[in-house]
């Protein structure tokens, strides 16, 4: 389904980067998220896969919207189509640090670097936007393809938790990776969130 | 040793071990909780500092009272019954057969005594023998001297470090992240709910028998 049959509206975006950009929350315009929160290949780095209903989906939105996470649909900048999310939870105003949570549903979408950038624009949020000093995330072991964006993003492996989690027909670790505001370079905020200039008259 | 604020019944327990024990969680223990709630140096690995009011803390309790994932016990100092403390299994996982063990002991002079290496010891016992779980992790920050060695007597190790993530005493400290598998040489041999968790003995030719 094309941008234009969607509302008719250009989405909303708050970051830009090179191939995508982060907006503000909207619920399933397609009803492909959905279809994404069904597909247990795509959920394996996620949950248990069980079958996901329109109403449980809808609850989880609203939650979401609700709580104290921050989440910003993802787009893929060329077709300005929502290919998935990505947001902050556990932020943590006094010990200034936060979890970041990346979900690029989107099967053709995936394998164009879009993951390693929507980090690279979650990352410079969280230090750039909100002052955060640290940001961590945790991912299974055998998310290969994440694991490297997140590497190429800045994040770095801290340590993993052993066979915590089941997957298939065996125990996977965590990987917890992590990235200190000082290790990072913003690519987007720091020309947006700068002061005025005083201009000679 | 008398707690000036708990008017306990006689305490329930469900895991007896030599110095300590674990029982259900009582409504009569909330003043004695929100006295640990406002030790600031007990909570200083905890959450914010700050002071906590009773009207809070009882709005808090049937929640967590009726909080299914999580697993909570009251840790009883075994020689004088009294309540020291509180052990948790956090986020009890069944598909990943995982959960988060969690520990404070609230009363200042019963820190120091290995209380809290047994207490470690028989959660782990009920994580691993009771629920069938395979691996519990636990947070722990890196000041936290005690807990640590206490933790590491127990059978966990650390696996992960999470840097400079929270505030206490004017700088960053590391998050440690120790875990313990069910398969694990500290904790092999039950302690206790290996004898509890047993399958009944045929027994010949008696009817009727225990309830």
């Amino acid at each position: 389904m094309s941008t234009e049959e969607r509302a008719g509206a250009a989405p909303i975006y708050n970051i830009v980067g090179d191939l995508v950009a982060l907006g503000p929350l909207v619920l399933d315009p397609d009803g492909e998220r959905l279809h994404w929160a069904n597909d247990f290949r795509t959920i394996r780095g996620y949950d248990p896969p069980y079958p996901m209903t329109a109403e449980h989906f809808q609850r989880i939105h609203d939650l979401t919207i609700a709580g104290k996470r921050v989440v910003f649909t993802l787009y893929e900048r060329a077709t300005a189509r929502l290919i998935g999310h990505a947001g902050l939870q556990g932020i943590d105003p006094r010990n200034r640090c936060a979890e970041l949570n990346l979900f690029v549903g989107a099967p053709d979408a995936r394998g164009k670097g879009y993951g390693t950038e929507a980090t690279r624009l979650l990352l410079d949020y969280a230090f750039t936007g909100l002052g955060l000093h640290s940001a961590c995330l945790w991912v299974y072991a055998f998310n290969l393809a994440a694991i490297r964006a997140y590497e190429k993003a800045g994040l770095c492996e801290a340590g993993r938790r052993r066979e915590s989690a089941w997957m298939g027909d065996r125990f996977w670790d965590e990987i917890l990776m992590e990235c200190l505001a000082r290790d990072f370079t913003s690519p987007v905020l720091a020309r947006v969130l700068a002061s005025d200039r005083l201009q000679a008259s | 040793m008398e707690s000036p604020d708990s008017q306990e019944s006689a305490p329930i327990m469900n895991i007896v071990g030599e110095r300590v024990m674990l029982g259900p969680l009582r409504r009569e223990q909330i003043p004695l909780r929100l006295r640990w709630a406002n030790d600031l140096t007990t909570n200083r690995a905890y959450d914010l500092p700050r002071p906590v009011t009773e009207e809070t803390f009882r709005a808090t309790y049937d929640p967590v009272v009726g909080e299914t994932r999580h697993i909570r016990f009251t840790l009883y100092e075994r020689a004088t019954r009294r309540p020291i403390g509180h052990a948790s299994l956090l986020r009890v996982e069944l598909r990943d057969r995982t959960a988060e063990f969690d520990l404070l002991i609230g009363e200042a002079d019963a820190r120091g005594r290995g209380y809290g290496t047994e207490a470690t010891q028989l959660v782990l016992d009920y994580a691993f023998t009771a629920l069938g779980l395979h691996s519990i992790f636990l947070r722990v920050y890196a000041f936290n001297l005690a807990g640590i060695r206490a933790y590491e007597k127990a059978g966990f190790r650390e696996v992960a470090r999470r840097h400079e993530c929270f505030w206490m005493g004017g700088r960053f400290w590391d998050m440690v992240f120790m875990d313990c598998l069910a398969r694990e040489s500290a904790r092999s041999e039950s302690p206790v709910l290996g004898r509890v968790f047993v399958p009944d003995a045929p027994r010949p030719s008696r009817e009727g028998g225990a309830g």
